[in-house]
């Protein structure tokens, strides 16, 4: 896999995240499509394992280092290295063992399997939120209120993957996935 | 197998140290993880080149109200309006405070009421990856003279918020109707001149705020029928008046009454739904201004500053 290709890609997804998602929220509430996970399924259903699971700490890394989460016992923010991280290697390590029986480039493949990669993370997300909220961390949280709008946020993310099925289709030769299929796959 | 057992022992243990490492850190107490919001910053910046137009499509897309601005220059003149008006409740509620507290301020502790600021207005350029979160990052920051605390206004006199964390370039604003950004206490200006009508709003998580009307003296809480008194009609105006916040948010717009309904609990108290002027949406505003304290020294003669 080409990591510049999968770097600059990354960057576009975070700007699309960070940038575009709040007019994709569904008012009221907090339900909203992720364009980060669509990519991480994209790399995973064609990478080698290793690089996979790298691609998605870093992903995960970033959607941690990028989540600003209000503090409820001062006016300030905290940052939380870490949920997203694991839960986006979690999913990935799904998706690795379930692309053999998928076809890859089918663009529903994407939507499904990104709709189940986004409930697996978030599942790991808010098991971690719930962890915190267990010993008393100064985060406004409600585990099952939240559980609820990841989940529907998560099946609101199958919109997204379609679109970056067909985004993806067009970048696919210069992400050099070709040259890495291992022998086991065909 | 035999390829991974000659793998170089940094490469081996990498990713098993790693994700013990992200473990920790997942559950590590926040005030342990202030390095992480610095790491964060950084990571924003990056992409910030990428958000910020992506904000702009976004705004423009799904813009924070669908109410449509007049023309600029009558815009203005309702700007000039609306701060003329903002500054006269503050000097009521100053001359007020100060006929209670007179010998306070012969003493020389009074407050410093009049700590004129510098407007800066910024374009919102990012969010939160996590759509749990409201918290909304401008391109104004340490570099100019923003502070923690520093006050966001938007179309006007309407409060936005308070910045919560700044960076050298960016800055990071909760909107009032953030549920973190808790309790805040408003005045009710419902024509009864010379009757502070309080209410404490919390936000709701969609966009408004709700609360209990307070009726104080003369129209002690005590008095039977004390709400039938004062009529709060939908549209009424409900401005900050709270000292919790600093001087120079005073008086600001919180929002206007949407709804009026009655406490099933506590039939002489009023609950009133206040909204954002114009149906704003606060997480959804295209730019903020930033109301940046004026480091002493400073000229005071700015025409957009000055005053509380």
């Amino acid at each position: 896999m080409s990591w510049v290709v999968f770097l600059v890609v990354t960057w576009v997804a975070f700007g699309l995240e960070l940038g575009l998602r709040d007019a994709l929220r569904l008012a009221p509430g907090d339900v909203a499509p992720s364009f980060v996970i669509p990519v991480m399924v994209y790399v995973a259903l064609s990478a080698p394992s290793r690089q996979v699971l790298w691609a998605a700490i870093l992903l995960g890394a970033l959607i941690d280092l990028t989540w600003m989460i209000p503090r409820t016992d001062a006016a300030a923010t905290a940052s939380v290295l870490g949920p997203y991280a694991l839960g986006m290697l979690v999913a990935a390590q799904f998706v690795i063992a379930v692309r053999g029986m998928v076809i890859r480039r089918h663009p529903l493949t994407l939507v499904v399997l990104s709709i189940v990669a986004a409930v697996i993370a978030n599942v790991v997300v808010v098991a971690f939120l719930t962890m915190r909220n267990l010993y008393g961390d100064p985060i406004e949280f409600s585990p099952t209120a939240d559980l609820v709008s990841r989940l529907s946020s998560s099946l609101y993310t199958g919109a997204t993957a379609f679109a970056w099925a067909l985004a993806l289709r067009l970048a696919d030769p210069f992400f050099h996935f070709h040259h890495d299929r291992g022998v086991r796959r065909h | 197998m035999a390829r991974h057992n000659h793998q170089h022992p940094f490469l081996r243990y990498a990713m098993p140290a790693t994700v013990t490492l992200l473990f920790a850190t997942s559950v590590t107490p926040v005030r342990y993880l202030d390095w992480v919001g610095w790491a964060g910053g950084v990571a924003a910046t990056v992409f910030t080149p990428i958000s910020h137009p992506m904000t702009m499509l976004s705004r423009w897309l799904a813009p924070a109200t669908r109410v449509i601005q007049d023309d600029e220059r009558i815009r203005e003149l309702q700007f000039d309006r609306d701060e003329m008006r903002r500054r006269l409740l503050v000097a009521r509620a100053r001359v007020a405070e100060l006929e209670e507290r007179l010998a306070e301020l012969e003493a020389g502790s009074g407050r410093a009421s009049n700590a004129s600021v510098s407007l800066l207005r910024r374009p919102v350029i990012g969010a939160s990856s996590d759509p749990s979160s409201g918290l909304l990052r401008v391109k104004a920051g340490r570099r100019d003279g923003v502070t923690t605390n520093t006050i966001a206004t938007v179309r006007g006199v309407q409060l936005h918020g308070q910045v919560v964390r700044v960076d050298r370039l960016e800055c990071v604003v909760m909107p009032i109707t953030e549920p973190e950004s808790g309790l805040i206490r408003g005045r009710v200006l419902a024509g009864t001149d010379g009757v502070p009508l309080l209410c404490q709003l919390a936000p709701t998580g969609i966009g408004t705020l709700r609360g209990d009307v307070e009726f104080r003296d003369p129209l002690p809480s005590s008095t039977p029928g004390a709400a039938a008194t004062v009529e709060i009609t939908p549209g009424t105006e409900v401005v900050l008046d709270d000292p919790a916040w600093p001087e120079s948010a005073q008086m600001f717009t919180i929002g206007i009454v949407e709804r009026v309904v009655p406490d099933d609990e506590q039939p002489l108290r009023l609950n009133i739904v206040v909204r954002p002027r114009d149906g704003l949406e606060l997480r959804r505003v295209r730019e903020v201004t930033l109301r940046v304290p004026r480091v002493p020294g400073e000229d005071d003669s700015d025409q957009t500053g000055g005053g509380p």
